[in-house]
Order: structure tokens, then sequence, then C-alpha cells
């Protein structure tokens, strides 16, 4: 399977929100990384056809999506930045609506949306009201939705956001694993989300993709360019002012500083080894991050 | 109860974890017929309740004053206000890029709606129909009544869709406000022009069902191509 997408781009009026991307996908996890407002979820909902491209195209299998119609939405499984639900459907029920949807029979629709409740661990509230839910149910429930259709392809935008720490690992895992022969991109300003799951990473500014790269590859782009510097309490703002701080480290009554840098900044810092923060941190800046 | 939903245990996890991973989804069905009852299922009753409640309020309004039942008409866009909620929800509650996404498309789904809705109307202008009956105690005129309530329902449908096409962010206040000024409209109409409702005028009231109609059509026939054509219909940027 792959799926590429050729010259992309969409304007809204005079203002460019994916610029000619390019790429070509075949089954692992990729994850889109970009400040907000850099074209991510447009150029997610090119891809799930739901928003049509000023130009270019996107193939899955040589063939042009936007004319597949429902053979492409049947390999498909979105979950959408905003994700809406109906507040008056139970979780169940607005699981077994969407698989009714997406032509799944109902027989077997019941026993999907019962595997689901449990793998997202949404089994003993699925009788409760979407709308009596926390923001990280409501957003395990907008996953669940997405895999209904066991998709191939799994798009997935800012699919953390509102979990908490325990909830995110799980479902960092529940992705790595579900991926295998699948093709699973997600996006997300959330480094750490990346890099524990890409296998590939595309990072994107203005539309663009800036860089792309595995986790390491990407890491290594600010080999040299990473540094850590002890100074006293008074003086890290100082140091803040002046140069790209990555971390800010309390250890006792010093400050560990963790600089992105092109040269030593200072006689006493150390050079590191780089993270993809700090790669994302030194390309956009830490304002823009 | 919020967040404090306790974690299945390690190998029911793991056993629901494997068996989403080796779904093998069986083939999609492929029938509208078959999709209409799924939809009929999730928003049937709805469609129907709220299209029997609007009928109980223009029953009430019939019987309220002795020439009720003559402008039975005016209120047909109230059948229109009451399935609105239906068609703009996915809109509402930002479903409808989540519904996009699936087999059925946007389309498909507002064709759907469409027909349950159309139904549910079918049968309220038929209960309308005896009730007039019932309460002129003759068949006459009944024809024209079916003209005089075809035109402010096409015209009120017509609307709906158009706006749903045009995936405007304010269009179920719009067509809401389309709908309540229609049945203003037309109960101004039936008191200050009642040359309208002559029998010489029936001509009138014949030509704007056909332009309606032509109307609703076309934008029937938009949904079916924009399903066919794979074209988003429904969603607002």
């Amino acid at each position: 399977m792959e799926l590429s997408i050729d010259r992309l781009t969409k304007h809204y009026g005079h203002k460019i929100a994916v610029d000619r991307v390019s790429a070509t996908l075949t089954p692992g996890v990729y994850g889109l990384l970009g400040a907000n407002g850099a074209g991510k979820t447009t150029l997610m909902r090119m891809l799930c056809s739901i928003l049509e491209p000023t130009s270019g195209e996107v193939r899955l299998n040589g063939k042009d999506v936007a004319g597949m119609g429902a053979a492409y939405r049947d390999v498909l499984g979105y979950l959408p930045q905003d994700f809406g639900y109906y507040p008056t459907y139970t979780a169940a029920e607005f699981l077994s609506y969407i698989a009714a949807l997406k032509g799944i029979p109902r027989d077997w629709a019941g026993k999907r949306v019962k595997d689901l409740l449990d793998t997202l661990d949404l089994t003993p509230v699925a009788d409760k009201k979407i709308r009596t839910f926390s923001g990280g149910m409501k957003q395990r429930v907008g996953v669940a939705q997405a895999l209904l259709n066991d998709p191939q392809i799994l798009i997935l935008d800012e699919p953390t956001s509102g979990l908490d720490p325990k909830e995110r690992v799980r479902l960092r895992n529940l992705l790595s694993e579900y991926a295998g022969d699948k093709i699973v991109i997600l996006s997300t300003h959330i480094v750490s989300d990346v890099e524990a799951i890409a296998d590939q990473v595309f990072v994107m500014n203005a539309g663009q993709f800036i860089m792309r790269g595995t986790v390491p590859e990407l890491a290594q782009k600010v080999a040299g360019k990473v540094w850590e510097l002890t100074v006293p309490r008074e003086k890290a703002r100082l140091w803040q002012e002046q140069v790209t701080v990555a971390n800010y480290r309390h250890e006792g009554e010093q400050v560990v500083l963790r600089i992105l840098s092109d040269d030593r900044p200072s006689a006493e810092a150390v050079a590191c080894e780089p993270i993809l923060d700090d790669a994302y941190l030194y390309y956009f800046g830490a304002k823009e991050a | 109860m919020r967040d404090a939903v306790p974690y299945p245990d390690k190998e029911t996890r793991e056993r629901s974890i494997s068996a989403i991973l080796d779904a093998g989804i069986p083939q999609p069905r492929q029938s509208f017929w078959y999709f209409l009852a799924d939809v009929f299922h999730f928003e049937g009753i709805p469609i129907l309740l709220s299209q029997l409640a609007a009928l109980f309020a223009v029953c009430l309004a019939a019987l309220s004053t002795p020439t009720g039942h003559y402008v039975l008409h005016v209120y047909m866009p109230l059948f229109i206000l009451a399935v609105m909620p239906v068609f703009f929800k996915g809109q509402r509650y930002r479903v409808g890029e989540i519904e996009a996404v699936t087999r059925t498309s946007g389309a498909l789904l507002t064709l759907a709606r469409l027909v349950l809705a159309g139904g549910g109307a079918l049968v309220c202008l038929t209960l309308l129909l005896v009730l007039k009956i019932y309460l002129q105690r003759s068949l006459e005129n009944l024809c024209r009544m079916v003209i005089y309530c075809l035109v402010p329902y096409l015209t009120c449908m017509t609307a709906m869709l158009a706006l749903l096409r045009q995936s405007k962010k304010n269009g179920a206040p719009l067509c809401m406000g389309i709908a309540l000024s229609s049945v203003l409209f037309w109960r101004y109409t039936a008191m200050l022009l009642p040359w309208l409702y002559e029998a010489s005028a029936l001509g009138i009231w014949v030509a704007a069902v056909l332009v309606y109609s032509f109307l609703l059509a076309r934008e029937i026939v938009y949904i079916i191509h924009a399903n066919k054509e794979v074209k988003m219909y429904g969603i607002v940027d």
C-alpha cells in the first residue's frame, strides 16, 4: 500500500495554507509536527478528501483518491482536531451510529463497538451520554470511532490533546501496535508523542515540509548545537533573554540550562546529545514553537 | 464520575486489543435501503416525533377558530422547522467531518434524511387533509388545499437544501428565520390578498408548485451528483 501526496496545495484567497507538499507514505507511523497555523490540519483534511486542494493530488496505490469515493473512505479512519459528537448519544450509541455510516453490518458492528470500548477503557461509561465525559474520555471516543472500520489509513489530528500522561502513553502504544501493515498519520505539536512512536517525522511550517526524516536523523541536524550550562539562579533569566533555552532545570541553588546555539555559548557549557525537541526548537525558535 | 473510570483487567484489555488488531471487517453493505434502515434506526424516531409535534400544533391552530381549516397551508413551514435540527445537526455539533469520511458521505446521509422527512411530511399532510374533510364535512376544494400546502412546504424545503449545499456557518438560524417568516408571510397573504385564494388565481399556485418542484428537484439532483462525484456536501470550512 502506498499513499502518495503530489504537490498538494491549498489557497484561501491570497493566503497559502499548504504549499506544494509532496511525500510518499508506506505502512508505518508518520508524525506531522508543526506550530499552530503551520498547515497540518488543512493537509490532513485534504488527505481525507474532505477539503478540495487548489492543486496537486493524493493517490492511493496510484489512483487519485478524489475519484475513489466510498472505496477510499472504506479504508480511511479520521479523527478531526475539533472532535464533535452528538450530546444526546451515549458512547455506545455514537459508535454504533458511526459504524452504520461506515457501512459495517449490524451484527458485526456490535462486537466491534464492544471491543473498542474495552480497548479504550470506555466500557464502564458506554451507556453514559458523551456530554458528561471529561475531555480525555471524549477524545478516546473520537479515537474509537476512527478505528471502527479497521482502517488501512488512519489519520489523527491532535489525538493526544486532552489526554492525561497515562492515557497518552496507552494511546501511543495502541497506535504503534495498530500500525503494522497500515499507514498511521498523526499530527501534533507535542514533540514527545511523535518522538515515541513515529517512524518518520515531517516538520511543517508555513504550509511546507521544512524537515523530514526519522527521529534520530532530525535530532542529528542539531548535533553540536545543544549545550548544557549550569548558572546561578539570578543569572538564568539573563541567559534566557540572550539565547534559545530548550529546558530549564533547578539543581539546588543552581539552574541547568539546555541551550541551542551554533557556537559554544560559554566556556563552561558542555555539549550534549540532541533530541527531537531540540531540533524542533532550533528551527522554529522557542517563541514560535 | 468524570475520569473515575476503572480500567479493565489486563486479560480483558489484551483480548480486546488483539480483537481490534485482527478485525478483518466483512464487506461493507452497499444497498441504499439497508443504509436507510440504519438511518431510520438512529434518526427516524426524532424526525417523526418532531413532525407529529408540528402536526399537533397545526391541528390546534386549525381547531382554534371556525375558519382555521381554510388556512392550514400557512403552517406548512412548521414541518420544515421540525426536521431542520436533524439536517443541520452535523454542522451544529461539528460531526459533519466525521460523517463525511465514512462510506456514506454527507450527501447520501442528507438524501436518506430527506426520504424520511419527506415520508413523514406526506403522512402529516394526509392527516391534515383528513382533518379538513372532517371539519368542512365535504371534499370541496381539497385539491386546491393540497396545492396551497405544497407551495410553502416546497419553498422552505428548497431554501433549507440550498443553505445546506452552500455550507454556510449560520445556515441553521437562517433556515429557521425563513421558515418562521414564511408562516407570517402566508398568514398575512391570506388576510390581505383574498383574491389569491379564489378559483381564478389557481393558475398562480400551480405555476408556483411547478417552479418550486423544479428548484427542489434541482437541489436533490445536486445531492445525488455530489454523492456520485464524491463532492463534499454540507461541511462548513
